[in-house]
């Protein structure tokens, strides 16, 4: 009786002892899954901040390129004010972010350029997976008969090399003489390829493609290009050769215009500051000066950011690059009779 | 003789059970003072780490707004202002609310931002002032910048300063 009531005892005990073992198992074991957890968040959040303050760094910088790989496939979504990682969000305002709206990747390729529409103004940066962009060219047997965009928008791309010597996003300017190279370009499985082809090309393939249209009358090389490109039946103005890649990039209107928008406003806020400036130094200026913007030079490029923000339209984006052109003349002028800098 | 043992087994099982729970508990009782140690250990360097990170951030912040196209020299380098587009600042900045915002956005925190010129002139433009009436502030810090400043209606052309801010932290 008394040895039944001992083996009772000490099996009350060792379940008593079990169930308190348990109970603190499962403590200690929520404790670090929740740790974990919210280990791995702040890593992400930790990166997504790093990520846009490299960004932010590299203000000023002319020109950047880079590729940043990750230990494990992310997601990254741009909704022109927010840069998601996974789920893990970071502002993008006052940045100018062009990218394909959503992709995934374990190598993000970063490019950054300089906006100067005639003065600095912002960097325009580019995200983008691993990709190729073929700029298909009818009739292009000789050099000299490349289109200015397409040799404009080659010169300006210059990837991030990968260890293995290859271009992360690389960009080819691809003739008419072989079709079936545009056909086998489109048909490839992990299709990551952006196919752009000049309005007037008579391009009968039934596949998306991005129709680039520019004008080149007004201005000659060294100034600004203006233009559309075409796709899925919606327009992208552009203004400037940044935005001409940021537009090839995009495959979203909204993201594209949205960041576009930003870009006029950082515009509209420079000018207002070196309009102030300008109207504070002439009080100040002790000698006499012919070449000087006036009022109507600063409010007429004003007036013309404001309609390109609104129509954003191919007409109202040419009237702005010719009031650009006015000014970036002015600042030649002063420049040449000594007189202060306009910006 | 038998019960009195019986009555001694009894007594010592239930000792046993005692000293079992006391084992269990004081076992317990260690583990959550030695987390409580860790815990509030780690949390202390993530507060001292959350603090350098904020004063790295807030260099960071302001040497990125000192070269925004607004304020920076025309044809200088790096850590220089123009003169008169530190004074179009100012003065913008004194009346539009959005324009003080956008300055807020780029220093990312509340702070007073000024810019101080020593050489040829003394005198001094401030940018941004965020805190004026709010005290729950954990941390002032103030940092100076020394800058090189241009004036193109000026003889010298160039002079020196510095920009200061004084950075508060929550």
């Amino acid at each position: 009786m008394n040895d039944k009531k001992g083996a009772l005892e000490l099996s009350v005990n060792v379940v008593f002892a079990g169930l308190i073992g348990v109970v603190i198992f499962i403590l200690a074991f929520s404790f670090i899954m929740s740790n974990m957890q919210s280990a791995e968040k702040e890593r992400k959040a930790e990166f997504a901040n790093s990520f846009v303050g490299s960004l932010r760094a590299s203000y000023e910088e002319y020109y950047f390129s880079n590729i940043i790989t990750f230990n494990e496939q992310y997601s990254i979504r741009i909704e022109c004010e927010k840069l998601f990682f996974d789920d893990e969000a970071v502002s993008l305002t006052d940045m100018i972010v062009f990218s394909p709206s959503e992709f995934s990747t374990k190598q993000l390729g970063t490019n950054s350029e300089r906006i100067e529409m005639p003065f600095y103004i912002s960097n325009a940066f580019y995200l983008y997976p691993q990709l190729n962009i073929f700029l298909y060219c009818e009739d292009c047997y000789l050099y000299n008969e490349i289109p200015e965009a397409y040799a404009l928008l080659y010169s300006l791309w210059d990837s991030p090399t990968l260890v293995t010597g290859e271009e992360f996003a690389e960009i080819n300017i691809i003739g008419s003489g072989d079709s079936m190279t545009i056909n086998q370009i489109y048909q490839e499985e992990d299709n990551k390829n952006i196919i752009v082809v000049l309005e007037n090309d008579e391009f009968a393939y039934d596949f998306a493609y991005k129709n680039l249209s520019f004008d080149d009358d007004l201005f000659n090389h060294d100034s600004i290009l203006v233009g559309n490109i075409s796709y899925d039946d919606e327009i992208y103005p552009f203004i400037g050769e940044e935005m001409l890649f940021g537009a090839i990039l995009s495959d979203d209107l909204g993201t594209y215009k949205c960041n576009v928008q930003k870009f006029f406003e950082m515009f509209n806020r420079t000018l207002s500051v070196y309009e102030k400036r300008f109207e504070l130094m002439s009080v100040d200026l002790t000698y006499p000066c012919n070449s000087l913007p006036t009022n109507q030079t600063f409010s007429n490029l004003k007036g013309n950011i404001t309609n390109a923000n609104n129509n954003f339209d191919y007409e109202s984006f040419y009237d702005l690059a010719v009031s650009i052109k006015k000014l970036e003349e002015v600042a030649e002028n002063a420049e040449m009779q000594s007189c202060p800098s306009i910006y | 003789m038998q019960k009195c043992r019986a009555v001694l087994q009894s007594t010592k099982g239930q000792t046993r059970g005692v000293e079992t729970i006391i084992a269990v508990v004081f076992v317990i009782i260690i583990i959550v003072i030695l987390g409580s140690i860790i815990f509030m250990e780690s949390s202390k360097r993530a507060l001292d780490k959350a603090k350098d990170n904020q004063l790295t951030y807030v260099m960071n912040s302001v040497e990125n707004f000192l070269n925004v196209p607004e304020l920076k020299c025309s044809y200088f380098g790096k850590l220089c202002i123009d003169a008169w587009k530190a004074k179009a600042v100012s003065s913008i900045s004194e009346e539009d609310v959005e324009f003080r915002s956008y300055i807020r956005r780029m220093i990312g925190i509340d702070a007073e931002l000024k810019l101080v010129s020593l050489y040829p002139e003394e005198e001094s433009f401030l940018f941004i002032n965020t805190t004026s009436g709010l005290t729950d502030y954990s941390l002032t810090q103030v940092i100076r910048l020394p800058v090189v400043i241009e004036n193109d209606t000026n003889e010298p052309g160039i002079g020196f300063g510095y920009v200061e801010v004084r950075a508060y932290l929550r």
